[in-house]
């Protein structure tokens, strides 16, 4: 996509580049395996830049090298040039590149120093040294950009993590910076803030033609706005760089392996076993180009309708007296009310998720199935029709087990190993089968030669397989999981539920929070709809999808092959109708 | 009219220093008693502190005051000259001795009070700036504590989420002194571990938002000294004043090193 060109800041006919990355290198010590390097790109004005790369490539690193965050504040070395509009970054006085270059980090929580929303939009006025009565007019015009206007006096810590995001936007932009690093915006938000974030920026971008250079791993929402997409590999080179279709189609198989997220119609389009050859040739980023690619093909359309009917294992025979339900449950925290009236029953050999909007009670309702809720509820919870009471500490946990959000939370030892034989050296098994079972489960999840490894040094997908394996370790019957696939990479999330559906199969319950629905179409036999602590909707997925308002009020977008399903049949209807059109026409 | 909130926080702070030091001379119960009383008008005068603030935070303070009078009345080692109040068995209770403990008691709560009227009435973060501004603490230093006050709400949940956490891994199901001992590593170690991550991200969204540490800087909030905040160290002495001059009146009044 060509785009009118800045020429203000150069008189010749070519304009300035925003960034130009000449041999870049970066270790943190010398003699040490560089993070990247030899990466030289250069990125026109206006232009939108995908990074895509395998996990741990040094994606972010070399955001950070753009903008001299590293190494300035971290020790390192990098070697090389970085220009910003023609200028040698290493030029420009620290304290003034803020306002060439703004960057949004991943972690809501992380980026804010002040405690209320006013406060942290001055403290970047302050630092550029804007006086005191130009601010209060500056803060709420930024804050009303990002529709943050209400919220000025609000404290930060209060806000969900979608206006958390939305605010450090503001506070980026209000040093009006003409180029934009985001490392992952969206990467810890819920789809529906998600969607809202990108929509922000893009729109920023086309009222201040920003130059934006994006990390990001969820890419459905971006890739429509990618000019450009730079791939890097595992040793952290430059491996090619080209318009997203041409990119995804020359590496598919690459990223696959590498378990880079693509996005979930280029997923599908690799995964169809009917797309025609010219598909395949040119993969489709966006719903519009498989659309057009596919042409109507009817195989397409039988394999998305197929595709839409989940294969369903065999009836495996349970225990019918094996039940975990609640009745009439409902949480008040504060004044607020959490859950209301909540009946539900789970079985069994059935794979569960639980969706809704952020703040609908997901995560109550299932700590209180995993028998950890908040105290102060009403309504029966049952385990195989008996009470809280008749369960000790101790038999309740060797039935249910949860798995938290966050992995590092359910540390408890300081080796891989022992943290899998924790369970199993606590109900005092012998020592030898301790040993075999942990090297077992090791192997299962990927682990295998780390068991030395100090949990907390695993990378972020090694840490949610190791939480899995301890779980799955004291071998319980019900295992429940708040968005296990959070924060994952495409082939550890796969990986996780393989074998959470193998589990399945094996006659176990596991029962999930998630935001992710390409994931509950294509491993949930169940899925619940929660909106505002009730339940809305409690059957098979392919059921939910139909219901449009439930679906638009909780901001729940269906899987791709059933948008493609549909778009294909309101083209169908479409043509028939343009063609009944033309033969009333023609006729009168 | 004066508002406590209004004040400088700096000029708040040290009034209190210097009170708490000049209070510190005196060793007679009237002299804090008659403070104290001034400082509670003050407080009711000048603040809008909630009642119910008073009710929960004062009692810690009543039952450590009385802990200190009684301590001393029963032991402070009093002249055999002095008169005896109250005797029960081993228990003698001196004149000399309800004295120094009462002195003592109600010192600590006036030294409570008086710094009560400065947290109920001062935000944090306006106590920061003044202090940059009036008492040149660094910009560095100044933004990271308030970088720090964001911490302890993200603290305390992950605590809460920690605890049910290892309730699931059993960890509670472990018995014995050793295990306990464990168990509490087992919490600092991830609660460091995530602090320490934090904080570093904290440092370069702080730095990525051009600050330098440099004073060179504009402020948002403007922490002036003011008349106001002459008039209200003023009153505070004045308040001094007049509960030295009649406990001085009552000849009770009694300064720290005579009595040593």
């Amino acid at each position: 996509m060509i785009r009118p060109a800045d020429h203000r800041h150069v008189s010749g006919a070519v304009p300035v580049p925003a960034v130009e990355a000449e041999r870049l290198t970066f270790r943190y010590r010398s003699g040490e395996k560089p993070v990247f390097r030899d990466v030289s790109f250069s990125v026109k004005q206006r232009e939108t830049v995908l990074f895509l790369g395998p996990s741990g490539c040094g994606k972010s690193t070399l955001m950070y090298c753009l903008n001299r965050l590293y190494p300035d504040s971290v020790d390192g070395i990098l070697e090389g040039t970085v220009k910003v509009y023609g200028q040698p970054v290493s030029d420009v006085p620290a304290g003034e590149l803020c306002r060439k270059i703004g960057i949004v980090f991943q972690d809501p929580d992380s980026q804010f120093c002040m405690t209320r929303v006013d406060e942290e939009v001055a403290f970047g006025l302050e630092n550029l040294g804007v006086p005191r009565s130009e601010m209060d007019e500056r803060i709420d015009r930024i804050l009303r950009q990002v529709g943050l206007a209400e919220y000025r006096r609000e404290r930060i810590h209060t806000l969900s993590g979608g206006m958390k995001q939305k605010l450090a936007v503001a506070c980026v932009l209000a040093a009006e910076p003409k180029i934009l690093i985001l490392d992952e915006p969206t990467a810890q938000l819920d789809p529906q803030s998600a969607r809202e974030i990108v929509h922000h920026i893009i729109k920023f971008q086309q009222e201040r033609g920003l130059t934006l250079l994006i990390v990001e791993h969820r890419l459905d929402e971006w890739i429509a706005h990618v000019d450009r997409c730079l791939l890097l590999h595992a040793d952290g080179g430059l491996l090619d760089e080209g318009a997203p279709r041409a990119c995804f189609t020359r590496h598919g198989k690459d990223l696959a392996h590498w378990g880079i997220w693509m996005p979930a119609v280029t997923q599908l389009t690799l995964e169809l076993p009917s797309s025609p050859d010219a598909v395949q040739e040119e993969l489709p980023v966006t719903e519009r180009q498989f659309i057009e690619a596919v042409k109507g093909a009817e195989s397409v359309t039988a394999d998305l309708e197929r595709r839409l009917q989940p294969p369903r294992p065999a009836e495996q025979p349970h225990d019918p007296e094996s039940v975990l339900s609640v009745d009439g449950l409902t949480v008040r925290i504060g004044n607020k009310t959490v859950l209301r009236r909540i009946d539900l029953a789970f079985r069994l050999g059935e794979l569960a998720a639980i969706v809704g909007a952020n703040g609908s009670g997901k995560t109550t309702l299932l700590q209180h199935l995993g028998g950890i809720g908040h105290k102060s509820s009403e309504g029966d919870w049952r385990l195989n029709g008996r009470p809280p009471s008749d369960w000790s500490q101790d038999e309740l946990r060797r039935r249910i087990g949860y798995v938290f959000q966050n992995p590092e939370h359910q540390f408890v030892t300081f080796t891989v190993f022992d943290e899998v034989a924790f369970g199993m050296r606590q109900q005092r098994l012998p020592e030898s089968a301790v040993h075999a079972e942990v090297r077992r489960l090791l192997q299962e999840s990927g682990l295998a030669g780390l068991e030395e490894a100090n949990p907390f040094s695993l990378s972020q997908g090694q840490k949610r397989r190791l939480s899995v394996a301890t779980m799955l370790a004291d071998e319980q019957q019900w295992l429940l999981l708040d968005e296990p696939t959070f924060g994952q990479d495409a082939r550890t999330s796969e990986q996780l539920m393989l074998l959470l559906r193998r589990r399945v199969e094996g006659g176990k319950a596991v029962i999930m929070v998630t935001h992710d629905m390409e994931l509950v179409q294509r491993y949930a036999d169940r899925v619940i709809l929660l909106m505002d602590g009730e339940v809305r909707y409690d059957g098979a997925p392919f059921g939910l999808w139909k219901q449009e308002d439930l679906l638009s009020q909780s901001g729940i977008i269906p899987p791709v092959c059933y948008r493609l399903r549909m778009m294909l049949e309101q083209q169908h209807v479409g043509e028939n109708a343009d063609a009944a059109f033309r033969t009333v026409e023609s006729g009168s | 009219m004066l508002r406590l909130e209004q004040l400088n926080p700096a000029v708040k702070a040290a009034t209190i220093v210097v009170c708490v030091l000049v209070l510190a001379l005196f060793y007679d119960p009237w002299t804090p008693l008659l403070f104290l009383a001034w400082t509670w008008g003050t407080g009711m005068l000048f603040g809008r502190i909630h009642w119910k603030k008073w009710v929960l935070f004062f009692p810690p303070f009543l039952l450590f005051a009385f802990g200190y009078f009684w301590t001393v009345a029963l032991f402070a080692g009093a002249s055999e000259t002095s008169s005896v109040w109250w005797e029960w068995g081993w228990i003698r209770i001196t004149q000399e001795g309800l004295d120094k403990g009462l002195s003592l008691g109600l010192r600590v709560l006036a030294f409570a009070s008086i710094s009560f009227i400065f947290v109920f009435t001062t935000d944090p973060v306006h106590f920061i700036y003044s202090l940059m501004r009036q008492c040149k603490l660094p910009p560095k230093l100044a933004y990271g504590i308030l970088a720090g006050f964001r911490f302890m709400p993200s603290l305390r949940e992950e605590f809460a989420i920690m605890k049910k956490a290892h309730m699931i891994r059993g960890v509670d199901r472990a018995k014995g002194w050793r295990e306990r001992a464990k168990r509490l590593g087992r919490y600092v170690i991830p609660l460091l571990a995530a602090a320490i991550r934090k904080a570093e991200r904290t440092a370069m969204a702080m730095e990525s938002k051009g600050f330098t540490g440099d004073r060179n800087r504009t402020y948002y909030y403007d922490m002036k000294v003011t008349g106001k905040d002459g008039m209200y160290v003023a009153w505070m002495l004045v308040g001094l004043i007049i509960s030295v001059t009649v406990s001085w009146k009552l000849g009770t009044l009694t300064l720290y090193r005579i009595q040593l």
